[in-house]
C-alpha cells in the first residue's frame, strides 16, 4: 500500500495524515502552546478527522517548542481575547467553559483510537489534559508537571478533575492538587503516570516506534480493546466525575474567596506556576522553566 | 425513655418503639427554615442512637405538610447562608449544611421511617415528605414542585425526582410544568403506598408503625441498609450532592437571578409565580 504524508499547518496546530499514523502537533511554540480556544478547537478537529479516517490506526499528540503545553491562557491583555466562547455572563460562561475544557476533554479520553502523548518540556496546568489523558504517555527527561491551579487561580483543577482517575491514589491525587508540586519525568514515571521516560534524543524515535507497533494490530482489535478499557473507567464513574467536576470548577470560580485569591494573582503579574514558587525555595521549583 | 418535647418548630415524641417528628410551624406553614431543618435533623439523631425506637414517623400539624423553604429574608431565617456567602460569596456550603446532609441522613436513617402528609407538601417540603421508607397520604394532599418555573431552581439541593419517579418522563413533566399531584394520581404513579380519609391519617400511620416493630430491630436495620444500598449502587447518593452544586450554580446566574428578583420584588410566593407562567401559556393556547 503506497501511502503520501500530507502535512497541514492549522492556526495553532500542524496535523500529519502518515497512515496508519495521525500526528497532532502543537504548534504555537510563541505562546508557550497554551490552551486558547482556537488551539483546542484545532486538536478537537484533527481528532474528528483522524477517527473518520478508516486509515489512521494510532494518533501522535506532540509539540514544538520549548515544552509540550503551558496550560490555559492564565491572563490576557485588554485587546486580546483566547477564549471568546466564555461571553459575557455567568451562564455563558458556564456553556463556554464546557465547550472548551470538557467536552474537547473527554472526546480525548473516548477517542476510539489508541492515542500517545510525547512529552518535552513543561506539561502543566490544563496542559496535563492533552499530555496525561492519552492511552500512553512518553516524556522526555526534560519533561516536568504541575498543576499550580487551586495553589494560584484558586480552582479546582481545570474543568475536568482526571487526577484521581491519573493517580489512583487518594494521598497523591491531595498532595498533587493542594501542594502543587513540581514532577520531573522520573518522579512521574514512579507516581505511574508515564509509561516510559527517554532521553530527549530518543523521545521521537520511541513513540514513533511504539505507534508502529501498535499499528500492527487490527483497527478492530485495537478499538475494541480501548473500548473495553474505556468503560471499565466509565464503570467506576469517571465520566459522570469529570462532568461533575466542571460544575464545581464554575461554583468556586463565583465565590468570593476564590475571586480574591485570582485577584491577588492578576495584581502580583505572575505566571500561575510562579505565583505558587513565590517565597518558596524549593530546588524542584526553582530549577524549572 | 417516652418522651414529649415541643421544641421551637417541631414536637419530639418517643412512645415505646416509636419515636414521632411532628412539623408544628403552622402559621408559617410549616416552612423548612434554618431551625426546621436543625431540630428534625437533631431528633433524628437522637432516635437513631436510642435502642428503644425502631420506627421513625413524620408528620404535620396545620393545614399541610409542610411549604417548603421560607423564602425572601435569608438573613433572618437562614443565618448559616447568610454567614456562608459572608465569608465564600456564596450559600453553597450552608445549603449543604440544611438541605444536603440533613436530607440524607433523613434517606439513609438507619430505621425505617414513614411520613404522614397531609394538604401541601410542596417545594422543599417535598424532601421530607418524599424520601421517607413509607409515605401515606391524606386523601386532602398534594405534591408540587415550584421552583423551576416559580424560582429557576434546577431542582432542589437534592434532586429527589429522578429516584422517587423512577421514570424520566414523569420526572421531567412535574418538574417543568411544577405540576400539582394530587393524593389519587400520587398513588397511582408510586409515590406513596396509601391514601387514607384525612380523619384516618395519624391512626393508619400509627398503626403501621407498631406493625414494623413487632420485627427486630437488627432485622428492620439490616432490611433498610439492604434497599439504601441498592439506590446508592445505583448512584442516588452521589447525584443528590452533586445537585446541590448545580443549585449554587443556578443561583448565580443571571437569568435565575432576574426570576428571583422579580419574585421577591413582587412578593409573589414561587407557587403563585408558577400558576401565573402556567395560565400566561394556557393564555397563548386560546
Amino acid at each position: 500500500m503506497v501511502t503520501t504524508m500530507d502535512q497541514r499547518t492549522l492556526e495553532a496546530v500542524i496535523y500529519e495524515r502518515d497512515p496508519p499514523i495521525a500526528r497532532i502537533i502543537l504548534n504555537r511554540v510563541d505562546k508557550a502552546n497554551t490552551k486558547d480556544s482556537v488551539l483546542v478547537r484545532e486538536v478537537d478537529a484533527c481528532l474528528h478527522e483522524a477517527d473518520r479516517d478508516g486509515a489512521i490506526k494510532v494518533v501522535i499528540l506532540k509539540a514544538n517548542g520549548n515544552g509540550f503545553c503551558g496550560g490555559h491562557v492564565a491572563s490576557w491583555g485588554p485587546d486580546e481575547d483566547p477564549y471568546p466562547e466564555f461571553g459575557t455572563t455567568f451562564e455563558e460562561l458556564y456553556k463556554g467553559t464546557a465547550d472548551l475544557f470538557l467536552w474537547p476533554t473527554l472526546y480525548l479520553w473516548e477517542f476510539p483510537k489508541p492515542t500517545i502523548s510525547q512529552i518535552h518540556g513543561y506539561c502543566v496546568g490544563g496542559g496535563i489534559y492533552l499530555g496525561l489523558l492519552t492511552d500512553f504517555c512518553v516524556a522526555s527527561e526534560d519533561a516536568y508537571f504541575q498543576m499550580p491551579l487551586a495553589q494560584s487561580l484558586g480552582e479546582p483543577g481545570g474543568h475536568t478533575m482526571i487526577e484521581p482517575w491519573l493517580l489512583m491514589n487518594w494521598h497523591r491525587t491531595m498532595d498533587w492538587l493542594l501542594l502543587a508540586p513540581t514532577l520531573s519525568a522520573q518522579q512521574a514515571l514512579e507516581w505511574g503516570l508515564l509509561n516510559k521516560v527517554v532521553p530527549k534524543e530518543d523521545l521521537e524515535d520511541t513513540v514513533e516506534e511504539m505507534a508502529r507497533t501498535i499499528a500492527q494490530i487490527p483497527l478492530t482489535t485495537l478499538m475494541a480493546v480501548k473500548s473495553n478499557v474505556k468503560r471499565a473507567w466509565e464503570l467506576m464513574g469517571m465520566r459522570v466525575h469529570l462532568q461533575v467536576s466542571h460544575i464545581l470548577t464554575n461554583l468556586v470560580g463565583a465565590a468570593s474567596d476564590v475571586q480574591a485569591r485570582r485577584s491577588e494573582l492578576k495584581d502580583s503579574g505572575l505566571k500561575p506556576r510562579d505565583f505558587v514558587a513565590r517565597g518558596d525555595h524549593d530546588t524542584d521549583v526553582s530549577q524549572a522553566e | 425513655m417516652d418522651l414529649r418535647e415541643t421544641r421551637e418548630r417541631i414536637i419530639y415524641e418517643k412512645e415505646g418503639a416509636i419515636a414521632r417528628v411532628t412539623l408544628n410551624w403552622p402559621e408559617k406553614a410549616n416552612a423548612q427554615d434554618q431551625k426546621m431543618a436543625e431540630e428534625i435533623d437533631a431528633a433524628l439523631l437522637d432516635a437513631d442512637r436510642d435502642y428503644d425506637i425502631k420506627v421513625l414517623v413524620l408528620e404535620a400539624n396545620g393545614k399541610g405538610f409542610c411549604s417548603g423553604h421560607a423564602i425572601g429574608n435569608n438573613a433572618r431565617d437562614y443565618p448559616t447562608f447568610a454567614e456562608a456567602s459572608s465569608h465564600m460569596g456564596t450559600p453553597w456550603k450552608g445549603q449543604t449544611d440544611l438541605f444536603v446532609k440533613p436530607v440524607l441522613n433523613l434517606w439513609e436513617f438507619s430505621k425505617p421511617t414513614i411520613a404522614a402528609v397531609h394538604g401541601y407538601c410542596v417545594g422543599g417540603g417535598t424532601h421530607y415528605g418524599l424520601i421517607t421508607d413509607i409515605v401515606i397520604a391524606a386523601d386532602d394532599a398534594y405534591f408540587q414542585y415550584p421552583p423551576l418555573q416559580g424560582f429557576g431552581m434546577p431542582s432542589g439541593e437534592c434532586s429527589i425526582e429522578p429516584w422517587v419517579f423512577m421514570n424520566w418522563r414523569r420526572a421531567a413533566y412535574y418538574l417543568y410544568l411544577a405540576e400539582v399531584i394530587d393524593a389519587q394520581k400520587a398513588l397511582a404513579v408510586g409515590l406513596v403506598n396509601e391514601v387514607v380519609p384525612r380523619s384516618d391519617l395519624h391512626a393508619r400511620v400509627d398503626s403501621i408503625a407498631h406493625h414494623i416493630a413487632q420485627a427486630p430491630l437488627t432485622t428492620l436495620m439490616a432490611t433498610k441498609a439492604n434497599l439504601k444500598r441498592a439506590w446508592e449502587l445505583m448512584g442516588m447518593r452521589v447525584h443528590w450532592q452533586s445537585s446541590n452544586d448545580l443549585v449554587a450554580l443556578a443561583s448565580m446566574s443571571s437569568d435565575v437571578q432576574a426570576l428571583i428578583r422579580q419574585v421577591l420584588e413582587g412578593n409573589i410566593k414561587p407557587a403563585e409565580m408558577a400558576r401565573r407562567q402556567a395560565s400566561a401559556a394556557d393564555a397563548l393556547d386560546s
